[in-house]
């Protein structure tokens, strides 16, 4: 009887070590989830480590498992015996009664055995091997998912592929990255729009940063005058954007740009056609290059029929897309219908103060480059 | 002396026992189970059924095929406790001399039929209870033991109920199974009929002698049953109760009062039987399972609630053993 039961158990004890392997890998790969996540968090270099706490985890939970939860005893053994066989609790009957003598018990056990042995060896895979339930399933597939995904990440993370929990944590990633654009002049000029600073060779540079792939605030390149050369012009960007009014869209990286004026009268000026950025094209001549004219009295009458609407705004606007420099010549003498529009400047900053649809920087442009002509 | 010879002897006998009855009573294979089944384990039997099921007769087949000797009283609302106990009379001696001497009653005998068991007052159906249980008969302040083996095989009319005084549960208890006699298929009537319009004799006859009855039933008594087994019957028994340790919840909804240990008892007693009619020398959860309905359908006290719903009590009982096996399965 011993004997057959051995025979039971053994199958029995294979189906509670197999369980105990997949209890124990459950177990594994949680620690291993909870390493990895540990790593990732204190920017722990060493992830092959995880492996080594994975295998002593599992190794560690094998006998535990085996012995505390799954170890089938003779009483198990011979339940199971008679479930999954139909014995009809004669095994268990046999297991009580083992040592007793009486008639019908001894006759008990000589029937049990008789019918064990009528199933002979092959009645030992009857009793099916159930490992696998729902439950332990679903528990090792969510477990391995977060045991080899954390793993993953963590080794990443330790590559430098991935931030580090911890960088996450100090925010050095989560920020996006920002770009510098500096603009400064080359001649006689302001930038309108921004506040320059002089640096240490005395050149003014005005800065403005931008979040990566924002668009830059509106500025503006404004001629001035010096003793010598007398008026200036603008003459273009250096990276050969005509307009004087710019606004550089989706920035991806640090610019610099530098607005060129000449003097009044100067010989031609060949803007430079390597472009840095993807800004519209600014309106040339023929064969590329910008002739500035010397300002003359038709000049002035051009100006005033130009700017005959006296809309300060549209003459902004309309300014920003010109490249005549004889609209930018302060000399004192051209008539730019301030006679026929006295009134003009304060109309504009009631118009502005009143409007909702310009944007702040452009009435701050507008107001600075109103001051000045009023001036 | 139980010897493995008796075990042989055991199902021969049996074998016999359905043969002979099944000459005299067509059909009804389930209900004559549980009768030989309840006489082996010495118990005693509740049998409801319409008229004309084969009740009666089946109670004299009994008789007849365990060669005991049969008494048979028809309950009616006169009948008096010493019609069934019998009671002392006054005689006069061949000196002339008068004096008391005890007139059995039916009740003296191996097999009683109590025939319509419920048509008798009260008074009367208790003069039953001391027999039932201790098997002794005391009248006039003097006991008497009954002849073993000795059964009580009543039968009732759940239909007509006019008249009638239902049976108090101390009586009910006594009774190891109550057996519903259904109506006979068509096939059966058939022949049943054919049978009977050749003859009304009962042709069965004696299979086992009083003796080997007695023996039969001890070699059931030393069936082994284990602790598992014994553990589940009696959460099934306790299950029964509304406000039971175990109680299950068609107990807490349909019943108002579960069964008594003695139906524990009583459900051992018939496994162990069971067991060894299906050749089985160890009690099984199935025979309990099956043997719950006979044991328990008239144990247990439905509430206002069954009623109301048409609940039976084979239908509660089916959910307790469902409800129980679910359980003790899991904590297997």
């Amino acid at each position: 009887m011993n004997e057959i039961l051995h025979l039971y158990k053994k199958r029995l004890v294979k189906e509670a070590v197999i369980k105990s392997l997949v209890c124990g890998l459950v177990v594994a790969l949680a620690a291993l989830a909870v390493c990895s996540v540990v790593f990732w968090f204190t920017d722990f270099k060493h992830v092959w480590l995880g492996a080594i706490v994975f295998a002593a985890v599992w190794g560690g939970a094998l006998p535990f498992f085996y012995f505390v939860f799954f170890r089938p005893t003779e009483r198990q053994t011979a339940k199971r015996i008679d479930k999954e066989m139909g014995l009809d609790e004669r095994m268990v009957t046999l297991l009580e009664f083992k040592d007793s003598e009486e008639t019908l018990a001894c006759a008990q056990r000589a029937n049990t055995v008789s019918i064990l042995r009528n199933f002979g060896t092959s009645g030992v895979k009857k009793i099916a091997l159930k490992v696998f339930s729902m439950a332990i399933v679903v528990t090792l597939s969510a477990v391995a998912a977060l045991g080899l995904g954390t793993t993953a990440v963590s080794a990443l993370a330790a590559a430098d592929v991935l931030p580090s929990g911890a960088e996450l944590l100090r925010g050095e990633q989560a920020l996006p990255a920002e770009y510098t654009i500096t603009y400064t002049v080359d001649g006689a000029g302001i930038i309108l729009g921004l506040t320059g600073e002089t640096d240490e060779s005395g050149v003014v540079l005005y800065k403005q940063t931008v979040t990566a792939g924002e668009d830059a605030k509106v500025i503006w390149a404004i001629a001035g005058e010096t003793e010598e050369e007398g008026e200036y012009f603008f003459a273009g960007w250096s990276d050969g954007f005509a307009d004087p009014c710019r606004t550089d869209k989706a920035v991806s990286e640090d610019l610099f740009l530098v607005a060129t004026f000449l003097p009044v009268g100067d010989a031609e000026f060949e803007p430079e056609t390597d472009m840095t950025n993807e800004l519209p094209s600014p309106p040339q001549g023929g064969d590329g290059s910008i002739t500035v004219p010397k300002p003359s009295p038709d000049d002035n009458g051009d100006k005033e029929e130009e700017g005959g609407d006296g809309d300060l705004e549209g003459d902004g606007e309309g300014g920003g897309g010109s490249t005549n420099p004889a609209h930018q010549v302060n000399d004192g003498q051209t008539d730019y219908g301030g006679s026929t529009y006295e009134n003009a400047y304060e109309e504009a900053q009631q118009e502005i103060s009143s409007s909702d649809n310009i944007p702040e920087d452009l009435i701050g442009i507008i107001e600075d480059y109103a001051d000045i002509i009023r001036r | 002396m139980v010897t493995e010879s008796s075990i042989e002897q055991f199902c021969k006998q049996c074998n016999r026992i359905f043969k002979e009855i099944s000459r005299d009573v067509v059909g009804q294979q389930e209900v004559v189970q549980d009768a030989v089944v309840a006489m082996i384990a010495g118990g005693n039997i509740l049998l409801e059924g319409v008229p004309g099921v084969g009740k009666t007769r089946l109670v004299r087949s009994l008789g007849r095929v365990f060669n005991l000797p049969f008494s048979r009283i028809q309950f009616t609302p006169d009948l008096m406790p010493a019609d069934v106990t019998g009671t002392n009379i006054i005689v006069k001696d061949a000196k002339g001399n008068s004096q008391f001497r005890f007139q059995p009653g039916p009740v003296f005998s191996n097999i009683v039929l109590a025939d319509e068991i419920n048509r008798a007052t009260p008074k009367t159906q208790s003069a039953l209870l001391e027999a039932m249980q201790e098997h002794t008969v005391t009248v006039m302040g003097v006991s008497r033991k009954l002849e073993e083996p000795f059964f009580v095989l009543a039968t009732q009319n759940p239909i007509e109920q006019d008249g009638t005084y239902p049976l108090p549960e101390a009586q009910m208890d006594r009774f190891m199974f109550k057996v519903n006699v259904p109506n006979p298929s068509i096939d059966e009537l058939v022949q049943i009929v054919d049978m009977t319009q050749k003859t009304m004799e009962e042709v069965a006859e004696c299979a086992c002698t009083k003796e080997e009855l007695l023996h039969m039933r001890e070699t059931a008594n030393q069936i082994p049953v284990a602790a598992e087994v014994l553990r589940y019957t009696m959460i099934l028994i306790s299950a029964t109760h509304p406000d039971g340790e175990c109680a299950s919840e068609a107990a807490k909804k349909y019943v108002r009062m579960g069964a008594s240990p003695r139906a524990g008892q009583a459900l051992i007693s018939a496994a162990k039987v069971m067991a060894l009619i299906k050749g089985r020398l160890n009690v099984a959860y199935a025979d309990i399972n099956e043997l719950a309905y006979p044991v328990l359908r008239h144990r247990i006290k439905l509430n206002f609630e069954a009623i109301a719903e048409r609940i039976s009590p084979d239908e509660i009982i089916r959910r307790i053993v469902q409800e129980v096996s679910g359980k003790y399965e899991g904590k297997k």
